[in-house]
């Protein structure tokens, strides 16, 4: 599974960070930073829940 | 294209979900449901002629041109058919009768097992206004799109409603290079909360935008004049406006629940998990949920209407809910951001724990009786998002006692 983020979207409301800290980070402004492209193996329930959450969409997953 | 006038998905849904409503709550329900691994059908209707869409952004990225209309769409109808959730643009509910599992929609009836319940609210209508005074509102996309056209340049505008959303569409077309008057019946703008704090940095904010703040003042008249609408307030100042918005809060859609048995006084009163009744839940604006949060129950905020709907959509799943939201939601005035978490309101003591309040970048804790309740923040995102874990697990202590 791939992250794709789209900043532009991005509102800084950091429900990615808190459900999955080690796929996401902000940035200062608060904007989404993907810390990995590729979501390691067992992490994919954490990936979906942050895209779920995110209130602009700004996450998307891409499965392989 | 599911569900495209035939009655296939209404025979499906006997055996599984039907969602009325399909803005972000009931998008999220559906996609919970299959996220959970729910395999029965799901259905989703629809009032307006549009997929599902973001409206947060409409008062501002939308308004000031920023985003257009694909920008705004939270899914695609092939993303829905690759979930297996059939979705019925334009359909309004017209009637619920529980006890048969029936909802008569203009698009003939549906059967249900679950039936989830997304209807949203819609903008309260400015009291006297006459019939010959042209008020536009921004609810829905649509309203959005005529907002935009109806703006010539460099216009007067009058905004009626100084909470969140009159705030930000009058920081958003301030920016623009209109000229806002804004006008509320309350000291200083609220920003979704009645926070002193918050609402002084949304006054600085505005009046450096340029907006005219009428406040602790209402509308007496509005009347058509061959130059505009001439607005009179009751503190005796007079504006001749090209344009009147009004933003003095929304009323829940429930009015085809009536007869329905279900409690409707001021949305679907629901217990803390969400049902409404067995085998009926309600999410979003419409919802009224029983969870000690606060007094009225209905939380009209973005993020509480994905938290409610992605815990009810795991309950039908798999019989457990899902971790229940906090409130929790932002707001921006032209480039400044606010983030607001937890139970906050005129009571809460503040304390600024970073930042300060004259530099419009602060980080400050709602506290009641010596307990952290909730967690404000201006242009501070890192050192929230930081803090919000201790606010969360203080107010999920409150909502816990509840669930039993």
């Amino acid at each position: 599974m791939r992250i794709s983020v789209t900043q532009d979207a991005c509102v800084g409301a950091g429900q990615c960070a808190l459900v999955a800290p080690e796929l996401f980070d902000q940035d200062d402004e608060g904007i989404v930073i993907a810390l990995t492209l590729e979501v390691p193996e067992g992490q994919e329930a954490q990936a979906r829940k942050a895209a779920s959450l995110c209130p602009a969409r700004a996450i998307q997953l891409i499965e392989s | 294209m599911p569900g495209k006038g035939d009655s296939a998905d209404r025979e499906l849904v006997s055996k599984g979900v039907l969602i009325v409503g399909g803005s972000v709550a009931g998008l999220t329900v559906a996609e919970t449901l299959r996220e959970q691994g729910y395999t029965g059908a799901v259905a989703i209707i629809g009032s307006e002629s549009e997929l599902p869409y973001q409206r947060p952004p409409l008062s501002k990225q939308f308004l000031s041109g920023q985003w257009n209309e694909e920008r705004v769409q939270l899914t695609s109808m092939k993303r829905l058919e690759e979930l297996g959730i059939a979705f019925r643009m334009g359909v309004t509910a017209e009637r619920l009768d529980p006890t048969e599992n029936k909802a008569f929609t203009t698009a003939g009836t549906f059967e249900y097992e679950h039936l989830v319940i997304a209807t949203g609210a819609k903008a309260r209508t400015l009291k006297g206004a006459s019939s010959q005074v042209q008020v536009s509102y921004l609810r829905q996309l649509d309203d959005a799109k005529n907002l935009k056209s109806a703006i010539k340049a460099e216009s007067q505008i009058l905004i009626v409603g100084a909470g969140v959303l009159g705030s930000e569409m009058a920081a958003t077309l301030a920016k623009l290079g209109h000229r806002v008057t804004l006008v509320g019946n309350f000291p200083n703008p609220r920003l979704g909360a009645d926070l002193e704090i918050l609402s002084k940095a949304a006054k600085k904010i505005l009046l450096d935008l340029g907006v005219e703040l009428q406040m602790d003042c209402t509308v007496e008249e509005l009347s058509r004049t061959p130059v505009g609408t001439l607005a009179v307030l009751s503190n005796g100042f007079e504006v001749v406006a090209d344009l009147v918005i009004g933003a003095v809060g929304s009323v829940p859609n429930v009015s085809w629940l009536d007869g329905s048995g279900l409690d409707t006084s001021n949305g679907v009163l629901c217990d803390a998990i969400g049902r409404a009744a067995s085998g009926i839940y309600a999410v979003g604006d419409v919802a009224r949920w029983d969870n000690g949060l606060n007094e009225a129950g209905r939380i009209e905020h973005q993020m509480m209407a994905i938290g409610q709907a992605a815990s009810v959509g795991t309950l039908i799943a798999t019989g457990k809910s899902g971790e229940l939201p906090v409130p929790y939601f932002w707001s921006e005035l032209a480039d400044h951001k606010a983030l607001i978490l937890g139970v906050v309101g005129a009571d809460s003591e503040i304390e600024v724990v970073a930042g300060s309040e004259e530099s419009l970048k602060f980080l400050a804790v709602a506290k009641s009786q010596g307990r952290i309740k909730g967690l404000v923040g201006l242009n501070m995102p890192k050192e929230f998002r930081a803090m919000r874990p201790v606010v969360e697990r203080a107010t999920r202590v409150n909502q816990g006692e509840r669930r039993q």
